[in-house]
């Protein structure tokens, strides 16, 4: 079980219980991209939460587009559960259905899942035109979130 | 003659269009009416649709659903009707043999869900043409060497 330190005395343990590749897709364009230099991706992270359970669910799709930034070259969503051990101590006191996790938290949720993604994307992607297209490294602040 | 004289006059009258009618009678009726009454009149009607639509699931008939709950027919017939007030031990009932939920004892959650967007460009490696390739190993070996200087 991973051990998040958030700071001297709060720490979090979570585990990754199970992967799952969701929807994988390849579409080749119309035009030849040969001379593709630049791929562009769209990423759409998703946190579910099941409290019953104390999980985490978090999907992550990612999509690869052209240079031209609107021709959708493949799309790949996978699901990644992680078991919160303390998930219930974060439960809003305003509000018993809503969670606060710490933001150090979320981003290291986030890191893990963008990775885990980024390896499964490669295998699918391999041999294939995609095979370049290898997700770069993130700056998780880059993201807008969207309760 | 008579009979497509009929069905002419049937056919015309079906294609009169909708008219508003106002009634102020049933604008009073409407306007006296216990709203409390009407939203579990509407209730009631929802579970007996609820029980029928169980019944047509199991491809059961309403003889069959008061064969397995021991009832007469007529009172299966009152059920569908939506006017009859059931009891909770008769709703469990029905659960059971039509293998359906009516009461929701669970506080069904709601699922929370954040979703976050980023979009990120990246270059893909470079061409064969531009790649370096490099022949002697020794000028690998600094980087490992412990006698390496900055």
């Amino acid at each position: 079980m991973s051990k998040i330190l958030l700071n001297k005395e709060q720490n979090i343990n979570f585990q990754l219980k199970s992967i799952e590749i969701l929807e994988v897709s390849i579409n080749f364009p119309e035009q030849v991209i040969r001379e593709n230099k630049t791929y562009h991706y769209n990423m759409n992270i998703q946190h579910r939460i099941n409290l019953e359970q104390k999980l985490v669910i978090v999907d992550t799709t990612i999509e690869t587009l052209y240079q031209d930034k609107k021709t959708r070259l493949g799309h790949i969503k996978v699901a990644c559960v992680y078991f919160v051990e303390s998930l219930l101590d974060y439960i809003s006191d305003i509000n018993d259905k809503l969670v606060n996790l710490p933001e150090a938290f979320i981003i290291s949720l986030n890191s893990e899942s963008i990775s885990t993604t980024r390896g499964i994307m490669f295998s699918q992607f391999r041999g294939t035109f995609l095979h370049n297209a290898v997700l770069p490294i993130i700056d998780q602040k880059g993201f807008a979130v969207n309760k | 003659m008579n009979l497509k004289g009929n069905l002419n006059l049937t056919m015309k009258q079906m294609n009169k269009k909708a008219e508003i009618f106002n009634s102020p009678l049933i604008e009073k009726l409407m306007a006296e009416r216990d709203l409390k009454q009407t939203a579990k009149v509407k209730k009631r009607m929802m579970l007996a649709a609820k029980i029928g639509d169980g019944i047509k699931t199991k491809g059961w008939k309403k003889k069959d659903l008061a064969e397995a709950l021991n009832k007469q027919p007529s009172e299966i017939t009152k059920w569908l009707s939506g006017t009859h007030n059931f009891t909770s031990d008769t709703l469990w009932d029905i659960e059971d043999v039509l293998d359906i939920e009516l009461i929701s004892l669970t506080d069904k959650k709601q699922e929370q869900v954040t979703n976050y967007y980023l979009t990120v460009s990246q270059k893909p490696e470079k061409q064969s043409s531009d790649s370096i390739i490099i022949n002697n190993l020794d000028k690998l070996i600094p980087t490992f060497s412990l006698n390496y200087e900055a």
